[in-house]
């Protein structure tokens, strides 16, 4: 059952890009089109599942002090690994738009964020099941932001023309303002009817523990404590 | 275990990071060996690709058959020549300038006397819905022809088509029409019609001056 939950987690309660906000440079910029966003989730996949796994593994012995730089070390392997395997074998078109934003997943933040809070903390098994669902929620998420931003900017999705008469491109969609304004409707949406769901079942809207600035103790700022004295 | 995990100890630290990139650099060194055929592959068949895109039949490999050229303008251009039963019947001029953002590479397909066969732009970053106009050239799929096969030859640019049975030496005045010049360019693309106008007749002007050197080279090398 626990196995489960790893897996799910990552694909809607805690949504890396949705709920976690992780990643959103890739987010922003590589969901011009269906293909890209699906083409950079997968290989964000495969270095999520990849360094879970070495680094569930190695976590015990690894010592403290240096144990984010040696992460890293690890997450970039795995990156050059997918690079050159995407220059091998994926469609020279998709490689041309990925480009140079696949040796940029060494740096997203959901890679180091799940080894450094998930994958250090629990045994291998699990930490495939996290890397997997973190992966899978990134890559959906990321898919349908860009059928949503091709949509509205050409009238096709995955490059086939799904509204014919469409034949001038719309570029705000398509451009990074208009990366942003989705993306923030779509956030607001999502708070807006979680909390209306939270409401009606006559419960106070709580993001997920651990998910926002309360737990944080890194900058106390005054309000913080009042709001948590308040609770 | 617990020990290593605590240790504050400046030479332990600096040796297991060192030994964890250590073996990082063995499995990438390994695993670059094992992908660099399947990588040379991939891009050996996307140049061939874009070469019978622009060139007539041919029966050699030409990016094996090529020659760099230094142009006037510092720049190095490749030409590669498509040979038919051991004579030259075309050639590939390859090329980059810079755009809007970043380089735009071409593959100009000429033919002998130095016309221009068809103009492919193979990499650039211009700008989506604006610059990638003057340089991309895509069947669009739409739902209703889904499934029906891909047309064959080269997918329609109105820009990059308009230089095709030109040659830079009749055309002396190559410049896009805002520059005082003949060639028609994609409003908002300004810049980007400007550098592929400019990157195509330096092309053409190389190899109408280098001409009887490029032929001779690709000749003595398809001889061997």
């Amino acid at each position: 059952m626990s196995l489960l939950k790893d897996f799910t987690r990552g694909i809607w309660k805690e949504n890396p890009v949705l709920v976690l906000l992780l990643g959103t440079c890739p987010t922003l910029a590589l969901t011009t089109s269906a293909t890209n966003g699906f083409g950079m989730g997968m290989a964000t996949t495969f270095v999520l599942v990849g360094s879970n796994l070495v680094i569930s593994l190695i976590a015990g012995i690894v010592p403290k002090k240096i144990r984010i730089p040696v992460y890293i070390v690890v997450i970039a392997t795995f990156v050059t690994v997918i690079d050159l395997l995407m220059k091998a074998y994926a469609p020279p078109a998709l490689y041309a738009a990925l480009g140079i934003f696949i040796p940029l997943i060494v740096v997203n933040c959901i890679v180091l964020g799940r080894a450094e809070a998930f994958a250090s903390k629990n045994g291998p098994i699990h930490s495939i099941l996290d890397g997997l669902g973190m992966g899978l929620g990134f890559t959906l998420t990321l898919t349908m932001l860009g059928i949503i931003r091709e949509m509205l900017s050409t009238g096709s999705v995955f490059e086939v023309k799904v509204i014919t008469a469409w034949t001038t491109d719309f570029l705000l969609p398509s451009a990074a303002p208009g990366a942003f304004i989705i993306v923030g409707t779509i956030l607001a949406l999502k708070n807006y009817f979680n909390r209306r769901a939270a409401i009606k079942a006559g419960k106070l809207y709580v993001p997920p523990e651990g998910l926002d600035c309360r737990h944080c103790r890194i900058c106390s700022l005054p309000e913080h404590d009042e709001e948590k004295r308040e609770k | 275990m617990t020990k290593l995990k605590e240790t504050e100890n400046l030479w332990i630290l600096g040796l297991f990071l060192g030994i964890t990139g250590l073996i990082s650099a063995l499995v990438l060194a390994i695993f670059s060996d094992l992908v660099k055929e399947p990588i040379a592959a991939a891009e050996l068949r996307s140049t061939n690709q874009a070469l019978q895109q622009i060139l007539p039949p041919f029966d050699n490999q030409p990016s094996r058959t090529s020659v760099k050229i230094k142009a006037e303008n510092g720049s190095e251009y490749t030409f590669m020549g498509a040979f038919k039963d051991g004579r030259l019947v075309a050639l590939a001029a390859i090329g980059a300038n810079a755009g809007y953002a970043g380089l735009v590479h071409a593959m100009v397909g000429l033919n002998p006397d130095g016309s221009i066969r068809a103009v492919l732009i193979t990499r650039h970053n211009e700008t989506p819905g604006l610059g990638s106009y003057v340089c991309e050239r895509k069947f669009q799929k739409t739902i209703f022809n889904l499934f029906e096969p891909k047309p064959e030859g080269l997918p329609p640019n109105s820009f990059l088509d308009q230089f095709d049975g030109k040659t830079a030496r009749v055309a002396a005045n190559w410049k896009v029409r805002k520059d005082g010049g003949s060639m028609k360019y994609i409003t908002g693309a300004t810049v980007t019609s400007r550098a592929v106008t400019e990157l195509v007749s330096e092309l053409d002007r190389c190899y109408l001056a280098n001409k009887a050197e490029i032929i001779g080279a690709l000749n003595s090398q398809e001889g061997k």
